[in-house]
């Protein structure tokens, strides 16, 4: 008992377990929709594009969440709105806008005379240096996220299963696709900070491919998503502390450790399997 | 027509063109409250861009669509165009036909009762907690028919509502849409399959990027107009009154594999 309560006796780890948690769930309640729109790919690029922003408002002194969260926006909208010609395709879309943004959080980082810590965070994350100040922001952003999903539960739902019908059964598709993509540049500068922005994609995406494993209710499996991402922040914070591995590694090796169980586990199962057949997770 | 003699959905003039390639082109039409309408083309004539334009899913590119206030449009897609790995439940699926301004996760018992009634209805209530892969085409169909009905539309529209269903299924649908038309819901569909259209529909509709002709199957369907609408050769027979259609490929596609005729000349 006293080498699960050990960890207690430091602040910066109750904080990280928090705020680990908060961002697993987070990351697992996005990811839902994100993974059965088949667009695990932008969880991967907006990340990357973020990253940009964060460079570039460290150096001009911008605050972090405001200069990453307004490059954020611009960057998801920016995709919204490419991919919506036809031509052109949201995977690729994606690609040019994202790499693009990244490319230049790179160039000013190379121009600026070298690598920090910061910028070491953003990529890799550092759970155990949150501040009081990355709590509340991620704790705020979960809440207003859970509220907006929870309250447009069925139009989401609607636009994610057939978002070629749900515009004349009179869900606003547009509006919704442009919200969501807010939704989705919050969750990633929110856990940006503790997960880092090459980790980011994992904990979107391994929550809900393991509910999708076990449920074929989406209610059931937006539930068990989050569970799975919440209890895996939680979990692979102590493995962190313990193991003294990074906390972001931690928390999706975690995750992918969860994903080989529960495959395994439905692997007589075809049924199972075949649920994953209509998910893409680039 | 709503009680003021206006038709329910009018079309004047409309075109549509996706990126700068027009699809459809001169549409006049109108909706009547029960009328029944199959529209009938080839692959790529722009059935499905009218049934979405009628929906309000597009707008037009040229001329204009008026609907009568407050109609309520019920939609079936096309069974292919749905991700049947969704995870989601029969139920789940109807329950999306609800009225989709109210906020909050749950549903009213009023919505449930709906939709378990309309299950019901159609042959399928005892299917509603099971995922929509393990029902038969002729149940997907069904169910997605049930999504559309959930609004009390004044309109049903049907993309391929046929394909890929026995005959049985075939005539179960168009009997559920007969008794729609009977309550005065003006149904419309696209379809492939003309000997339907010709012994089941009341009117039909010839696309090919534009209006190709409209009017009674036996009026609508004759040579002329299924070669410019098609561009292939048909010859019709007539049968208790409705016209047979027949592929009038000059000889059996084994005859021409096998060599004993020249299939060039086709």
């Amino acid at each position: 008992m006293d080498l699960l309560l050990d960890p207690f006796r430091y602040e910066f780890f109750v904080n990280g377990l928090l705020v680990a948690a908060l961002a697993g769930g987070l990351c697992a309640l996005v990811g839902t929709y994100v993974v059965l729109r088949n667009m695990s790919y932008i969880g991967h690029g907006l990340s990357h594009a973020i990253f940009g922003g964060a460079v570039a408002s460290f150096l001009v002194g911008v605050n972090f969440y405001l200069g990453a969260g307004a490059w954020g926006v611009a960057s998801a909208l920016m995709v919204n709105r490419v991919s919506r010609r036809r031509s052109i395709g949201a995977d690729a879309a994606i690609g040019v806008i994202t790499t693009a943004s990244f490319a230049v959080g790179i160039a000013l980082i190379s121009s600026s005379g070298g690598f920090t810590r910061n910028f070491e965070a953003a990529l890799f994350g550092n759970v155990l240096g949150v501040s009081r100040v990355d709590v509340i922001v991620v704790a705020a952003v979960t809440a207003v996220v859970a509220l907006v999903i929870l309250l447009l539960y069925r139009q989401f739902l609607f636009l994610t299963f057939d978002p070629e019908v749900a515009d004349v059964f009179g869900v606003p598709t547009a509006r919704l696709d442009a919200l969501f993509a807010l939704i989705l540049a919050s969750t990633v500068i929110a856990t940006m900070q503790i997960l880092g922005v090459t980790l980011i994609a994992a904990a979107l995406v391994i929550p809900p491919v393991i509910a999708r494993l076990l449920s074929d209710r989406f209610r059931t499996m937006l539930t068990l998503s989050v569970l799975i991402g919440t209890v895996s922040g939680f979990a692979g914070m102590y493995f962190s502390f313990y193991l003294d591995v990074a906390s972001g590694a931690s928390i999706v090796l975690t995750q992918a450790l969860l994903f080989t169980i529960a495959y395994a586990a439905s692997a007589g199962n075809r049924f199972s399997r075949r649920r994953l057949a209509g998910v893409e997770t680039h | 027509m709503t009680a003021d003699g206006r038709p329910l959905i009018q079309l004047r003039g409309v075109a549509y063109a996706y990126d700068r390639e027009l699809v459809l082109t001169g549409v006049e039409m109108d909706i009547e409250r029960g009328s029944v309408v199959g529209i009938v083309g080839p692959s790529g004539s722009g059935k499905t861009t009218l049934l979405k334009l009628l929906a309000g899913a597009i707008s037009p590119t040229r001329g204009t669509m008026e609907r009568a206030s407050s109609v309520r449009i019920g939609y079936v897609p096309q069974v292919e165009s749905v991700n049947w790995y969704f995870p989601v439940t029969v139920d789940e699926v109807v329950l999306m036909g609800s009225p989709a301004r109210r906020f909050g996760a749950g549903y009213t018992a009023d919505e449930r009762q709906r939709a378990h009634s309309l299950l019901h209805d159609l042959g399928i209530g005892h299917l509603e907690n099971r995922h929509i892969r393990e029902l038969s085409g002729g149940q997907q169909q069904r169910v997605f028919l049930a999504r559309a009905l959930m609004a009390d539309p004044h309109v049903v529209l049907l993309d391929e509502p046929m394909s890929g269903v026995d005959v049985k299924t075939r005539q179960d649908v168009l009997a559920a849409l007969q008794q729609l038309a009977a309550g005065g819901v003006a149904v419309v569909l696209t379809t492939h399959d003309l000997n339907s259209v010709a012994a089941h529909l009341p009117e039909v509709v010839c696309i090919n990027r534009r209006i190709v002709a409209r009017g009674t199957p036996l009026e609508v369907l004759v040579p002329e107009v299924l070669l410019t609408t098609f561009g292939a050769q048909m010859e019709l027979i007539e049968h208790h009154g409705h016209p047979i259609v027949i592929d009038m490929h000059p000889e059996p596609v084994a005859a021409v594999a096998e060599g004993r005729v020249d299939g060039s000349s086709a």
